[in-house]
């Protein structure tokens, strides 16, 4: 059996303070057993700024909302792909199976990125209706 | 511009400069295209010289217009290029019949289709047609020595075809490259922006080599935005030599004034900008020049000058359009507004063409692992935080 050593879990404390090294800009607490951190990204410098929160709880998955703009007032009625809410938009960042992230991952080297990769290819939905980021829509019975 | 938002700006019209540079490769003639052009041009020359009647007037093919200037851009309608050239008969004046002159090189172009290319008529010129495929088709304007104006002009069939026009193709092309070859004032920040983009210390998708030429990119997009913007009344369009030279010259003009610029885009802007400062109004009202400064009598613009003609107008219509449209694209609030503007200045299919390209240099950075985000959360190649490979889930 190969041995893959176990990566130590990161506690909220770690995660913002790795949030509050990686993007200056953005702000964000811990209360409550919950971190908070609110920051700006603009995937591209034709893109937005959206300001997009991200939500964790030390035994649950992280949760990324897009406060502002309102996605769903920019799609204009239309279904926007990957979000596990439409409103307030969360967004479905990696697939919870391939472990693609656990509480080992910092959030600021995975979600953040992954939330301004997802942006960039909502905007390029909104430009022709299609998906072009790749990814997994669960089968709904 | 505003100096508060002038860092995002710059990055933003730098993108712009990018994705425009990515239209234009996708317009202009390709390198291979443009040799295949000049051999089969070179043996067409051949056979005309081995031709007993046209041989006594020496004659040579030089290429004239867009290909030879480096501005073409390929039809909105077809796959084709045309390559446009003149056959200069050295040893002839316009002392002789053009009609004839022109039926004698017709009738060796006609002998030449047993080489492969289908020979036509058209008004001015003669059309060799290559087999689909080549992408490109050889108009042949005969061309003799005009005679009055005292130096080495040419005589080209007028276009009514009532007589010789002098014409000068060759110093033409001569002027557009010096011109072309002149460089406008790049302030410090463009530089070191430039500089730290090739120390890939900074490498915005898409990740693209700097604008190359900024006079020839320029007369591709404006032609291009004119192609569209009259796609429903071709015969309303500017000309592309009127667009060509008014641009030659407002390029001339912003590096003879030393203007400074931090980014190409403003250079394309301004260029587009300053285009109707060199139309000429002399004499009387709705008289209109735009002279062929290679030459002592050409105007560009004669056919503005007929009575009842809308051609000055609708230059005017389009050159407002133009400017808004490049102003607009340097306003735009996200890329979905971007991309319209996109498909307004170069058509719809070339800007989904450009925006898959854009889309796959991110994907190629995906799947290299190369692809970042800077610390304002904005994707690039290598510089600050990878992105991780992941597979996007939900419903």
């Amino acid at each position: 059996m190969p041995y893959f050593p176990k990566l130590p879990v990161l506690n909220l404390g770690q995660q913002l303070a790795g949030l509050k090294a990686t993007y200056p800009s953005g702000a964000g607490n811990i209360s409550q057993r919950v971190l908070r951190w609110s920051t700006e990204l603009t995937p591209t410098p034709l893109s937005r700024a959206y300001c997009v929160e991200i939500e964790l709880r030390q035994c649950n998955r992280p949760k990324v909302f897009v406060r502002t703009p309102c996605l769903l007032d920019l799609a204009n009625g239309r279904k926007i792909p990957h979000l596990y809410c439409q409103n307030p938009a969360e967004l479905c960042l990696y697939y919870p199976e391939f472990k693609q992230w656990t509480h080992s991952h910092s959030l600021a080297r995975t979600v953040i990125p992954w939330s301004s990769l997802w942006l960039y290819y909502f905007e390029d939905w909104m430009i022709d209706g299609e998906w072009k980021g790749g990814g997994i829509h669960p089968k709904i019975s | 511009m505003s100096t508060i938002h002038y860092p995002k700006s710059l990055q933003r019209k730098r993108y712009l400069a990018g994705l425009l540079e990515i239209a234009c490769q996708e317009l202009e003639l390709p390198a291979l295209k443009w040799e295949s052009a000049k051999t089969a041009y070179g043996s067409v020359g051949t056979w005309l010289n081995e031709c007993s009647t046209l041989s006594q007037w020496d004659p040579l093919i030089l290429p004239q217009g867009s290909a030879a200037l480096g501005t073409t851009v390929k039809p909105t309608n077809s796959e084709n290029f045309d390559i446009d050239l003149v056959c200069h008969l050295r040893k002839a004046t316009d002392a002789s019949c053009h009609i004839t002159v022109k039926r004698l090189v017709g009738q060796r172009l006609k002998e030449y289709e047993k080489r492969g290319p289908k020979c036509s008529e058209y008004k001015r010129c003669w059309r060799l047609d290559y087999a689909v495929g080549s992408q490109m088709h050889l108009d042949i304007t005969p061309a003799v020595n005009h005679t009055a104006s005292g130096y080495r002009a040419l005589a080209v069939p007028d276009r009514e075809l009532k007589c010789w026009q002098e014409s000068n193709p060759p110093d033409y092309v001569k002027l557009f490259t010096e011109v072309a070859a002149l460089q406008p004032i790049i302030t410090s920040e463009l530089v070191e922006f430039s500089a730290k983009a090739a120390r890939a210390e900074i490498r915005p998708l898409p990740d693209q080599t700097p604008i190359k030429g900024y006079l020839r990119r320029t007369v591709q997009l404006v032609k291009r935005h004119r192609s569209i913007h009259f796609e429903k009344q071709p015969d309303l369009a500017p000309i592309s030599i009127i667009l060509t030279t008014l641009a030659m010259r407002a390029y001339a003009k912003i590096v003879s004034e030393r203007r400074a610029y931090n980014n190409e885009f403003d250079v394309v802007c301004d260029v587009v900008r300053l285009m109707p400062d060199f139309i000429r109004t002399p004499g009387q009202v709705g008289e209109w020049q735009i002279m062929n400064d290679t030459t002592k009598r050409e105007n560009f613009a004669e056919k503005w000058n007929k009575p009842g003609s809308l051609l000055a107008a609708s230059f005017y219509a389009w050159h407002r359009a133009a400017s808004a449209d490049f102003q607009a694209l340097a306003d735009a609030a996200d890329r979905a507004a971007s991309s319209i503007i996109f498909d307004r200045i170069l058509g719809t299919r070339l800007g989904t063409t450009v925006r898959a390209k854009e889309e796959s240099l991110i994907k190629e950075a995906r799947q290299h692992q190369a692809i970042a985000i800077t610390r304002n959360g904005t994707l690039n190649t290598y510089a600050g935080i990878m992105v991780p490979a992941t597979t996007f889930f939900g419903v």
